[in-house]
């Protein structure tokens, strides 16, 4: 284990300026507007322009070019620019990378992006015939999946966890109460597709099977219009601007091999996320501290099952009792981790796990509208990656 | 989106690393990829072998035989190919370490329980290719 000095530069980094659009089902615009929009509203937020932007990154199924974003936005001159693979899995380890970039002196201020029209433009989540998009050619799903049916992301969740169902004797009911506590912060929350309308538990039981006996239609999140943008800076540049900042206290980034999001089948034991266990080892080293210290926890959730294994991969429970754990009330405004305070990407938008990271900046600054009373420490984590982020 | 006959089941998509698991399989052969030089076998297809470097991988014949690891019944949205909602599952196959997105093909979900033994059948494809797929050892006329 590697001795972190307090002036690691890894460390220095921070959270300059958050900015989105409007959440919806059709943006009416470009995706590349959607993008620009967001990203004008993180400069704002910061109180910066973008000529200052020197480094850019996305991550892989964003359908914007980074030229046309450069042209548009009249950003004169990029020093920094990846896109990492693995989709919404890559999300957080944007914010690693961004930090990495600061931290090396590559770039000063890197915006970080996710802008798209899924829900308008076409269905990101429905069944397809032929894989669409640059690098989803040769995903597992799409060469082994869809001549047996196996053609959206749910089903591709649904498929491995069964075996977890089985293991411990879990139902899909179970899964229900993330949802309905989900849909209750979703509830307060005027940025959600899900505002002012929660469930019960019977109205998850009630909505229709995609994959059964895993997954109904309510452990989805739902296609989403919409863009959120980031800016990481250093913590020393950050003071002097006009945006509450927050600190990255530890980032990380994990790609075990044969490990892929969703469709991690061929593993000795895909029960363990082995992606998200590494991830939270090195971000907790990262940040000097564990699971106990952490207030609000944003865990990716496109699908309920994953909420159940980063719970377990962080260790905030124990191996087989995520859905315990829920059940015991951990997860509310008041509980042991309020989990997922916006709505997560269940109930407040898809927007591929970057609008979880906005949460975890609100929560820091209070200004949440499901407020944690004191907090201090924000997780985010997208299993490959996770960041603990701190109130200055 | 291309036009498709929605009962029929869509074609595997063509890549040089996996032609050959149809091919095999148009053969009446489940068949898994092996390097010839340490005897590994390896699942998906990939043009090296990660064990020890070789590019010399072959197709090596199963037995057809192996349990069910998990499985579903995707009914929403309806998935393209299948007149009913199909039951996918993932099968170990009893050489061990390989695992196969696949159907279970005449059984209801309620017939399936975890680790229950399979064998592989074939099924075409819109176009008439073979696909791998299993069922139940001894339910739906499994030898």
């Amino acid at each position: 284990m590697t001795v972190l000095l307090k002036s690691d530069p890894m460390t220095q980094c921070a959270i300059a300026g958050i900015g989105q659009t409007e959440f919806s089902t059709n943006s009416g615009r470009s995706e590349l507007r959607v993008a620009c929009d967001a990203i004008h509203a993180a400069l704002d937020d910061a109180g910066l322009e973008a000529k200052d932007i020197d480094g850019i990154v996305t991550y892989t199924i964003d359908n914007n070019d980074e030229v046309s974003l450069l042209r548009a936005m009249g950003i004169p001159d990029v020093k920094y620019s990846v896109r990492l693979p693995l989709g919404g899995g890559g999300s957080a380890g944007t914010i690693h990378h961004a930090v990495a970039a600061v931290a090396s002196g590559a770039a000063s201020t890197v915006v970080i992006w996710r802008a798209m029209n899924e829900r308008s433009e076409y269905r990101f989540g429905q069944p397809r015939a032929t894989p669409q998009g640059t690098r989803i050619g040769d995903m597992t799903f799409t060469i082994w999946g869809i001549p047996y049916g196996l053609q959206f992301p749910g089903a591709c969740s649904a498929l491995g966890f069964q075996r977890y169902m089985t293991k411990y004797g879990v139902t899909n009911e179970d899964l229900g109460h993330i949802v309905v506590q989900q849909r209750a912060y979703a509830a307060n929350n005027p940025n959600a597709r899900f505002y002012q309308r929660p469930i019960t538990l019977d109205d998850h039981q009630n909505s229709k099977w995609i994959a059964e006996p895993v997954l109904r239609l309510f452990d989805c999140c739902q296609e989403t219009d919409g863009g959120v943008a980031l800016i990481v800076t250093s913590r020393e540049r950050a003071r002097d601007l006009k945006g509450e900042h927050v600190r990255i206290l530890g980032s990380a980034f994990s790609m075990p091999g044969n490990v892929e999001p969703l469709t991690s089948y061929y593993t000795d034991d895909p029960i363990i996320m082995s992606e998200a266990e590494l991830t939270a080892k090195r971000v907790f080293e990262a940040a000097g501290v564990g699971p106990q210290d952490i207030d609000v926890a944003l865990l990716y959730d496109a699908f309920t099952p994953e909420v159940v294994r980063q719970l377990e991969a962080f260790k905030f429970c124990g191996e087989g009792e995520a859905l315990d754990f829920v059940k015991s009330g951990a997860i509310a405004l008041d509980g042991e981790l309020p989990l997922n305070t916006n709505g997560g990407l269940i109930g407040e938008a898809y927007i591929h796990g970057l609008n979880m990271v906005t949460e975890a900046v609100r929560q820091l600054r209070g200004t949440a509208v499901n407020q944690r009373e004191g907090a201090e420490l924000t997780l985010f984590s997208s299993s490959n990656g996770a960041v603990i982020l701190a109130k200055e | 989106m291309p036009e498709h006959n929605i009962s029929k089941r869509l074609d595997p998509m063509s890549t040089r690393n996996t032609d050959w698991f149809w091919d095999e399989a148009a053969e009446g052969r489940l068949s898994i990829q092996q390097c010839e030089s340490c005897k590994h076998l390896w699942h998906p297809p990939r043009p090296v072998c990660p064990e020890c470097q070789s590019v010399d991988l072959r197709p090596e014949p199963m037995t057809g035989r192996g349990t069910i690891y998990s499985y579903i019944r995707v009914s929403y949205p309806p998935p393209i190919g299948f007149d009913e909602p199909p039951l996918i599952a993932l099968v170990d196959l009893e050489e061990g370490g390989i695992r196969l997105i696949t159907n279970i093909v005449d059984a209801q979900l309620e017939d399936i329980e975890p680790d229950a033994p399979v064998e592989v059948d074939f099924e075409k494809t819109a176009s008439g290719k073979s696909l791998p797929v299993f069922r139940l050892v001894g339910k739906g006329g499994a030898a």
